[in-house]
This record gives structure tokens, C-alpha cells and sequence, in this order.
């Protein structure tokens, strides 16, 4: 049944540029999958290992994170902080066997709502041909 | 969740209260100007002439290559959405200013939006007009409106905008080479134009840097004058596009450009500083770095308010007593971060002026 | 969390105009109905409005809910409205919740059945998350109407001026004897008739004159703690004695330093600085011989080997080249890799200082410098005749050769980023140009920077960076109090390990770490003795909210109250 798998992405966006960029989605009227879950956090930094963890856990796919561009962040530090929390669960993902394309990070600014659908659509393109998250 | 902690928003002040700052001009310098104002609990009527807040600035897209470039496309994306929501911020939109009387710190002022005709009454009136882009069609040699493959800058910052990528307009494919034309409408004597638009240098670099770096197959060449500085991260900025070996930065100004209407083999004539002869090269993308003018309003506005214009017809402050206030790139070719801080000594001179603070 | 039986939701549905008609239809709202914990139901046209949602408030307190959910546009939609929610009302601003099925489901779903069903996951996603809500309540606390500005130069004399005008009190702080700083080398405006002298002069005055300014020279800066409302600067008189300063904020205006270029044969006496040459042009050009009094005939310019993107030694060669031309008569050079234009009127000066017979020569490669019979003979490849073709240099026999000094950061920044934890940029200048601070912000409530310990630009532009800087501190004090919602962190001290984490990662140094709790106090080694970490604690007015704190504790003892993890956890489930 790989042809009807549509792969499950949960999107953590930070308030600041994701999700905004999110609501410019929806303005511009382009299309994102139906399986796509958006999480709003008011910085990327305040995404944590473990929420990334839970929502692999939880039957996501994949994870994406839609933080600042580099010095770009309201709070100096919160994208960086994110991307280093991806390395780490990457390492993670890597020792228990779960690949790492699940888990992903984009920069982008508030205007870039055709930024965010491309990543998105990419992102579920590429977990289309990965298959299902092997989590049960 | 509500947007995390942000200073509450108190009603207005006793003693500024009844004070209304009139603002022509929904662009950065306006929104701006109401934001800051309404922090010191003053309320304002933005007038603005279109049907969509921001001005020329609102179509800028991001600029980012791995790491943000400093374009400050998204702060105004920002105060955009902040001032629609603030309250104390009285917006007008597809409205224009009509007749005006009263003093200084009670004018009446007539304001027509649509077909309709009212009211209002005005402590301060702010210019914050802004500018127009260049016409590039004034240069027939550059072939703007004749080739489809020579944009300007504004057409290309529109399309990676709403798009999110760079197209040729003929026929919709990533092109592979892209010049960038400097001074298109500045620094020009042909046109009278004896001005810097002081912008345009790091708006092109960085525009090719974010275009390298999401095309990295796309050669860029960008024909100057001398380059122009701005601001702090400039430096950074031009290091890294020397570095850059598909990035061409040529000091020389092309003379004329060849091709026909869908043509994606565009020829221009310049001078090659290496080789000193006169040389052609083929591209398939001919951005143009269009300059500021002052607005074709622009004389309209300043006898209907006795705002004084320097020679090149930007406006100058009036006097401190007039109230009446200048603010933002009608004063003269600005970037983003400028106008903003412009913006915000503006607001505090007003505040002060009607003896609020 | 609560248990899910205490709670009691009313369902917002906004129409938004009429634009989301089609999917709230009458299945759609028996479904959501339907949901657990939902006592109400209302619906609007255009929620958006403040007063559509007073009157949406009215409703719900009349009814059973004790919080909402709004179904509709985007959160952003309608936050504001919130915020301006009076909490008399009775309902908190935080007991809502908005279920974006405009932007998320309506506007990217194409299809209308399938839009419909992403928008009931979305409700009964945000009707669990709902049940998570614990109100914010919000704080003020008074300001007193007084600021601090570090520099005495012509950018902190601005500022001072314009919070002074506005009835702040102003505390000015020089190192130098007399304030005023750099500009004083200044005679001539570029852009302008006119002495700089005089208009520097009457800055000085007023600065001085000003009921509302303490200026204060001659002292060392040693240190700078607290907060909004509570700025602490200590500086040293010379006689080494030590006082503190009080300001509800503080603008950084320490300018920058310059370093001059006499390495090798710039230390010959025939290379002068930009300010030396002001100053010969000062005294109506008298000094402008040699020392045995016949006249240095030929001046030239070299800019651009230092400073390459800093616009001021251009401006000042291109003014200083007219007068020597218009004055003086001697044979003038500028030799340059970029003549900088942009500034206002600069390309007419540029123009006029060709018209006069200034020559200017551009450089790929910089000149090179050799001594000829006691000038300077300065070798430069002109970009214009390279396009020849020709491989030579152009020889330009000089009396005189201005050479740029080097602006650098001051020697007080990395102290200042120190104490103040704000970023200091990788060549030194104070906070990186982050365009979410606006140039004159710094991470820091109350601390605002201008000037050149940010940047050094020309006069004019760091004046009105002084002006917005006021700006920035005004609108803060102008009210007299500052108030904020407690929508922030709050951490623990039951938990706290005092492990010092979250202070180092907080980016706007909202946390500090002291006597607090009554737990865990942890005793370290190497400090004096008795010395004990306490429980950290997070200061409400400092805090923005980010939530990095939140995700960096190892211990776990920090809650986000407008965001918790059990929010987080239940919306990343299925």
C-alpha cells in the first residue's frame, strides 16, 4: 500500500518566522499536505530533545523545525540552540536505527511562504520514498 | 498560546489623548512612525493611496543565504502586521489628501477615499511619502519593456516574493546568467539624475548572494561604478562576494543591450577593465538596478504643505514650529534599517512637539 | 493539567467575514459540540475586532465556560485584541486558545471535504490543549523618569539632549575631561556652509546649560548591573574613587577608538592624518608649508586601505580636496578603490571636486610608497588605464599624504558585553546588526546603543541613531510605569539545581541566581567561603518569553507558563 502512504510531518515553527511564514501559506492559497501537524513555539530554542522525540514517537514521519535565519533570532541564540538539538538527535536516531532525513531544520524569514510549502512538500516527497516511520 | 510576553498595551495618556498625528504614507517610515507613537500613547491616521500597507518595501522578499543578510525585509513584514493590529492607529487605505486649513497643531484636513469625502482634524502632519523607482523605460538602451529577459530589481524582489524563486519572464526557466546593472537612474547626468540612491550596491550583493546560494549553478556579474557601503555588515557582505568565483563584480558600465523580445541570449556592449577593449558578453536574466527619484506627487504635496525640497527635490525638514514633520526616504534615498530609525527620532521630535512626554 | 471534567469549553466559530461560511455548516458545528468539555457554542462574522471580542467576553461570563476555543484565522488574528482584554472582565486573555483552520486547513486544502476534516483534527486537537490553560495574571511597576547615557561625545550629547527635552533626567558620562569627543576636530561640515565649531559650541552649551542633564567627565567606566527600571553604572573619579550611578535605562554611546597608521614610512613626518589635516585647513591653511616655510604644493589623499566600507575618510577627503583647491590652490590626488557617493549631496561634491581639478585615481591593487628627495612618491596602477592595456603605473610626487586612521571598537565594549551579557560582534563592535533589534535595541530591556561603539558612520547618521536611541528610552519611561503580562518563565526552586545553566543560555539576561529558595542550597568549592549558589529566578520584566531556558534545563525545573510541555506533548501527538 505504499501508493496511498502519506506520510505524517510535524512541523515545530517558531512564532517569530515559521509560523508566519505558515499563515503566508495559506494567503498565497498554495497547498500543503493534509498530514501536516503545526506546532507554534514563541523561539525554535524552545523546542526540546525530548519534543522532538515524542513526536517521532507519536507516529510522526518526520519532524521538521522552521526556525530564524542566523542572526536573525529575536533571542540571539534560539535557532542555533535547535540546530544543535538536531545534531544531537541525529546521533540518537542514528543508534536506534531511524533515519535521519526524519528529522530536518529550515531557516527561513516571515516571507517566505513559498520557501515553507516547497521544504514541506520536499520533505514529504523524500519520507514518501523512505516508507513509514519503522516507530510503533 | 499568546505571543510571548510583550509590554501590556495601556490606554492613552491624559494631555495626549486627543492629539492626532496625521501620516501620509503606509510605507516603512509611516508604520513606523504610528507604531512608535502609539507606544507613547499618541493615536494616529495612517493615509495611505494604495490598497495595501507597507509601500515600495512590502514586496521585498528575504534575502537570506545561509544566514541572514541584513536585508530587513522582514521587519517591515513585521511592523505590517503589527500596526494593522495595534489599537490607537487609525488606518485609511485607497485614500488621498485633499484640501487643508487650520494651524499648526489644529489643521483640518479633507481626506478622499473612494468617492467619498471626509473630515478630520490633525495635530502634526508627517510626511512620509517615499519615493519612486526609477523608470527604467527612460533608458531605451537597456531595453526595459522591449526584451522580457531585462527586469528591474523590484521585479525580481516581487517574484522570489511570491514565488519563493527566480525565473526568466520568457519562458519561466532558471536562468544560468544573470547580470546586475548599477546606477540605472542614478548617478547619471543624461537624466539629471546627479544623485547616490545610496541603496542599491548592497541591495544587488545581496540579492546575488542569496540567488548563489540557491542556485549555485547561476552565474551572476554585477557592473558598477564604485561600490557603495552600507551599514555595519557590508563588509562581510562584499568580502564574501569576492570570494565568490561565479560572482563577477566588473567595474564597468554596460552601454547598450542586444537581443530580441524573448531573446535568452541577450548580448551587452561594455568595456572589460581587464582586457580595456571594448567587449560583448551573452545573459540570460539583465536585472537593473533602478535608482530613487522623488515622487511624481512630490511638488503637489510640498506647496500644499510648504515643505522645502533640496536641489534634487527630496524634501528637508520644515521648521520645528510648523507642525508639520519629514520622515523616511522623502527626505532622500534610504534603506530599510534607515528609515526605520529615521522613523523612530521623527516620532520622539513629534511626541515632544505636542508636549506629551 | 486538569482533569478534563473541571473544564468547561465554549467553542468560538469566526466566520471571518462570511470567507469560512462554507465549512462551519451544521454538521460542522454539532461536531464540534460534540467534543469533550464543550459547554458552549457561539459564532461570529469578524472576531478580529476588539470590540466583537468584548462583547464575545460579555457573552462568556454570562455563561458556564471558563475558557475558549476560537475557531477561525490565524492566532495573530486576533492576539491583539486579546491583549487589550481589560482583566476585570473576569475572563483571562490566556484561557484562550485559536484553532488556525484558515491558514492551516481552509486555504491549503484545496478540496473543501478534505479541508473540513483537517479542520475537526485540528479543533479536537486545540479542545485537548485546552484543557492544559491556567490564566496569566500581569504586573507593573513604576519607573522612574531617569537615564543613563556612557559617552560624552557628540552622539551621547544628542541623545542627552533629546531624553532631557523630554523631561527625563540625564546622567552624561565622560571618560574624557570635557565632553564632546572626537567631533571637535571638525571644522567644516561636507554638506554644509557653516563651522562645525559653532554648532559644536552651541551642542556643548545646551548640554551643559540643561536643568535636566548632569554631566559628569573625567571618570573610568568599572561596571553596570540591573534591570529596566533599576540601572547601576559604577565609574571612578580620577582620585580612584568609586560611586554608582542610578538610571531606569542606559544608552551606549562610548563611540569608537582609532588607531593611526605610522608603520614604517607612514611614520614619516610628511603623512598626516584626516584630523591633522582639518586642522591645517583650520587656520586658514598657514601651516600648510614645509618647515622651512615654502608651500606643500602637492596633497594627496589614500583612502580605502583601511575603513573600506566606513564612508567617513571619503567624505572628509572630497570636502577637504574642494577647499584645498577653492582655497589653497594646490595640486590634490584622492586615491581610492571606490569613491563613496552615498551620502546626501555627495555625488555633487564629487563632481564639483573634478570640476575644480582634484584628480581622482582608482586602485585595484593599493599604491605603494617610497621616499623621493624628502616626498613621497606615491606609485598607484590607475583601473582606468589598465583598460589600455598597458602595464604602468602612474607616479605622483607628493608633499603632503593624508593617510586614514583605523576606526576599531572601543576598549570598553568587551567589558560592557561582559556585564551587560549583549553580543559582541566578531570584530568588536557592540551587538551583532541583528535587523530584529533595529539597529539601536540591544538584547537587553533598557539598554540601547548608538553611535560608534555600534558602528562608526558619519555624523549625520549616528546623530539620528542617537535621536532613535532616545526615542527607544522614552517610549519607555513615558508612562511612568512599565507593565507586562507574566507570560514568561518561572522556574522551580524545589527543582533548581542551581546549576547555573539557564543564566549562561538566557539570551536577554533575564535570570539570576541568589537567595531564594529554601531548598537545595548547593555549597561550591573554590569561591570564598559560605559562598552558596541559591536557587535560580527568573525576572518577569526581563524575560521575553523565548522558552530557551525552558528546553536547556537538566533538571527540568523551568515551566514556560503560555507554552508548557504538556501543551507541546499534546499537540505533537496524532
Amino acid at each position: 500500500m505504499v501508493e496511498s502512504f502519506s506520510p505524517r510531518i510535524v512541523a515545530f515553527c517558531c512564532d517569530k518566522s515559521g509560523y508566519v511564514a505558515a499563515d503566508m501559506v495559506g494567503k498565497l492559497r498554495l497547498s500543503l499536505p493534509e498530514s501536516l501537524d503545526i506546532v507554534r513555539v514563541p523561539c525554535a530554542g524552545r523546542i526540546d530533545a525530548l519534543h522532538l522525540l515524542q513526536a517521532l514517537e507519536k507516529g510522526a514521519d518526520g519532524v521538521l523545525i522552521f526556525a530564524c535565519h542566523e542572526e536573525n533570532c529575536q533571542s540571539l541564540t534560539g535557532n542555533i540552540r535547535a540546530k544543535a538539538r538536531m545534531g544531537y538527535l541525529h546521533g540518537i536516531m542514528e543508534r536506534i536505527g531511524l533515519e535521519k532525513e526524519r528529522l530536518d531544520l529550515c531557516n527561513l524569514a516571515t516571507n517566505n511562504g513559498a520557501k515553507f510549502a516547497e521544504t514541506v512538500l520536499q520533505k514529504f516527497d523524500e519520507l514518501k520514498k523512505l516508507g513509514p516511520s519503522p516507530v510503533e | 498560546m499568546i505571543e510571548p510576553n510583550k509590554a501590556v498595551t495601556v490606554g492613552q495618556r491624559p494631555g495626549v489623548a486627543d492629539q492626532n498625528v496625521l501620516i501620509l504614507g503606509s510605507g516603512i517610515a509611516g508604520i513606523t512612525t504610528a507604531l512608535e507613537l502609539s507606544e507613547m500613547g499618541i493615536s494616529s491616521t495612517i493615509l495611505e493611496r494604495r490598497d495595501r500597507l507597507g509601500g515600495q518595501a512590502a514586496v521585498f522578499a528575504c534575502k537570506a543565504s545561509e544566514k541572514c543578510n541584513k536585508c530587513f525585509a522582514c521587519v517591515v513584514d513585521n511592523q505590517i502586521q503589527e500596526v494593522s493590529r495595534r489599537s490607537g492607529i487609525r488606518i485609511l487605505t485607497e485614500s488621498t489628501l485633499g484640501k487643508i486649513s487650520g494651524d499648526p497643531g489644529r489643521f483640518k484636513v479633507q481626506i478622499q477615499s473612494g468617492g467619498n469625502e471626509s473630515r478630520l482634524e490633525a495635530s502634526v502632519i508627517l510626511v512620509a511619502t517615499g519615493v519612486d523607482f526609477f523608470n527604467a523605460r527612460q533608458k531605451p538602451e537597456y531595453g526595459y519593456g522591449l526584451f522580457q529577459n531585462v527586469i528591474t530589481a523590484q521585479d525580481l524582489d516581487e517574484m522570489l516574493h511570491a514565488k519563493g524563486r527566480v525565473l526568466r519572464p520568457s519562458d519561466g526557466q532558471v536562468p544560468s546568467r544573470i547580470a546586475f546593472f548599477q546606477c540605472v537612474g542614478s548617478r547619471d547626468e543624461t537624466i539629471g539624475h546627479l544623485w547616490c540612491s545610496k541603496v542599491c550596491c548592497a541591495y544587488a550583493l545581496r540579492f546575488m548572494k542569496a540567488i548563489r546560494h540557491q542556485y549555485p549553478e547561476i552565474e551572476t556579474s554585477f557592473f558598477y561604478i564604485d561600490i557603495q557601503p552600507l551599514g555595519r555588515s557590508f563588509e562581510s557582505l562584499l568580502e564574501a562576494c569576492r570570494q565568490d568565483e561565479r560572482m563577477h563584480l566588473i567595474r564597468s558600465l554596460p552601454s547598450k543591450v542586444y537581443g530580441h523580445r524573448t531573446s535568452t541570449d541577450l548580448r551587452i556592449r561594455f568595456i572589460d577593465p581587464v582586457s580595456g577593449g571594448i567587449t560583448e558578453e551573452g545573459f540570460d536574466l539583465i536585472v537593473l538596478s533602478i535608482g530613487m527619484t522623488p515622487r511624481e506627487d512630490a511638488d503637489q504635496v510640498a506647496d500644499l504643505l510648504h515643505v522645502p525640497k533640496n536641489e534634487e527635490g527630496f524634501y528637508r525638514s520644515p521648521p520645528p514650529d510648523s507642525g508639520i514633520f519629514v520622515s523616511g526616504a522623502c527626505k532622500g534615498p534610504r534603506d530599510i534599517g534607515g528609515s526605520i530609525i529615521d522613523a523612530k527620532a521623527t516620532a520622539r521630535e513629534i511626541a515632544q512637539y505636542l508636549g506629551g512626554v | 493539567m486538569r482533569s478534563s471534567k473541571e473544564c468547561r469549553i465554549a467553542i468560538v466559530i469566526d466566520h471571518c467575514e462570511g470567507t469560512l461560511s462554507h465549512i462551519f455548516d451544521e454538521a460542522m458545528v454539532r461536531y464540534f459540540s460534540g467534543l469533550p468539555c464543550v459547554v458552549s457554542c457561539y459564532q461570529d462574522d469578524n472576531l478580529s475586532s476588539p470590540r466583537r471580542l468584548e462583547k464575545l467576553v460579555a457573552k462568556l461570563r454570562k455563561g458556564k465556560a471558563d475558557r475558549a476555543v476560537i475557531v477561525g484565522g490565524s492566532p495573530k488574528r486576533y492576539e491583539a485584541s486579546f491583549r487589550r482584554l481589560d482583566l476585570g472582565t473576569g475572563f483571562n486573555p490566556y484561557m484562550f486558545l485559536v484553532a488556525n483552520v484558515r491558514e492551516q486547513a481552509v486555504w491549503t486544502i484545496p478540496d473543501v471535504e478534505r479541508a473540513k476534516e483537517k479542520t475537526k483534527t485540528i479543533v479536537a486537537k486545540r479542545i485537548r490543549e485546552a484543557t492544559c490553560l491556567s490564566p496569566i495574571g500581569e504586573e507593573k511597576f513604576e519607573l522612574s523618569k531617569n537615564a543613563i547615557v556612557l559617552g560624552g561625545g557628540v552622539v551621547g550629547m544628542r541623545a542627552a539632549l533629546a531624553l532631557a527635552d523630554a523631561n527625563i533626567q540625564v546622567t552624561l558620562l565622560s571618560r574624557a575631561k570635557d565632553i564632546g569627543g572626537k567631533a571637535i576636530q571638525l571644522t567644516h561640515f561636507y554638506d554644509r556652509p557653516g563651522e562645525v565649531s559653532s554648532w559644536f559650541k552651541d551642542q556643548v552649551k545646551k548640554v551643559k546649560k540643561h536643568p535636566n542633564i548632569a554631566v559628569k567627565t573625567s571618570v573610568e567606566l568599572k561596571g553596570l548591573e540591573g534591570s529596566l527600571g533599576d540601572y547601576r553604572v559604577k565609574v571612578e573619579d580620577p582620585s580612584g574613587k568609586r560611586r554608582e550611578v542610578e538610571g531606569s535605562a542606559v544608552i551606549l554611546a562610548m563611540g569608537n577608538d582609532v588607531i593611526p597608521n605610522t608603520e614604517g614610512i607612514f611614520g614619516h613626518q610628511r603623512f598626516i592624518s584626516p584630523p591633522q589635516m582639518e586642522a591645517m585647513l583650520a587656520d586658514g591653511g598657514k601651516s600648510l608649508v614645509t618647515d622651512k616655510e615654502r608651500p606643500l604644493q602637492t596633497v594627496t589623499f589614500i583612502l580605502d586601505l583601511v575603513n573600506e566600507t566606513i564612508k567617513i575618510d571619503s567624505a572628509n577627503a572630497i570636502k577637504n580636496a574642494i577647499l584645498l583647491r577653492e582655497n589653497h590652490d594646490r595640486a590634490v590626488y584622492v586615491i581610492c578603490r571606490d569613491v563613496k557617493v552615498s551620502l546626501d549631496g555627495m555625488e555633487k561634491q564629487y563632481r564639483k571636486a573634478r570640476e575644480m581639478g582634484v584628480i581622482f585615481i582608482k586602485y585595484d591593487d593599493p599604491p605603494k610608497f617610497s621616499l623621493v628627495n624628502g616626498q613621497i612618491n606615491v606609485e598607484v596602477k590607475e583601473v582606468s588605464i589598465q583598460m589600455r592595456g598597458d602595464d604602468y603605473s602612474l607616479s605622483i610626487l607628493s608633499d603632503l599624504v593624508v593617510v586614514s586612521e583605523r576606526f576599531v571598537p572601543s576598549k570598553d565594549n568587551q567589558m560592557l558585553a561582559d556585564v551587560l551579557g549583549i553580543p559582541l560582534a566578531e570584530e568588536g563592535f557592540l551587538m551583532d546588526e541583528n535587523p530584529q533589534f533595529a539597529r539601536v535595541r540591544t538584547n537587553r530591556r533598557g539598554v540601547f546603543i548608538a553611535g560608534g561603539c555600534r558602528y562608526p558612520q558619519t555624523l549625520d547618521e549616528s546623530l539620528v541613531e542617537a535621536e532613535a536611541a532616545a526615542a527607544g528610552v522614552t517610549e519607555l519611561l513615558s508612562q511612568g510605569f512599565f507593565g507586562y503580562d507574566l507570560a514568561v518563565a518561572e522556574i522551580d526552586p524545589a527543582k533548581c539545581a542551581a546549576c547555573l545553566t539557564c543564566p549562561r543560555v538566557c539570551p536577554h539576561s533575564a535570570i539570576v541566581v541568589e537567595r531564594y529558595a529554601e531548598g537545595n542550597v548547593y555549597v561550591t568549592g573554590g569561591y570564598e567561603k559560605d559562598f552558596r549558589w541559591k536557587a535560580a529566578r527568573v525576572l518577569p520584566m526581563q524575560c521575553y518569553g523565548c522558552g530557551i531556558c525552558v528546553s536547556s534545563c537538566p533538571t527540568k525545573a523551568i515551566t514556560l507558563k503560555h507554552l508548557t510541555d504538556d501543551e507541546i506533548s499534546l499537540q505533537v501527538g496524532v
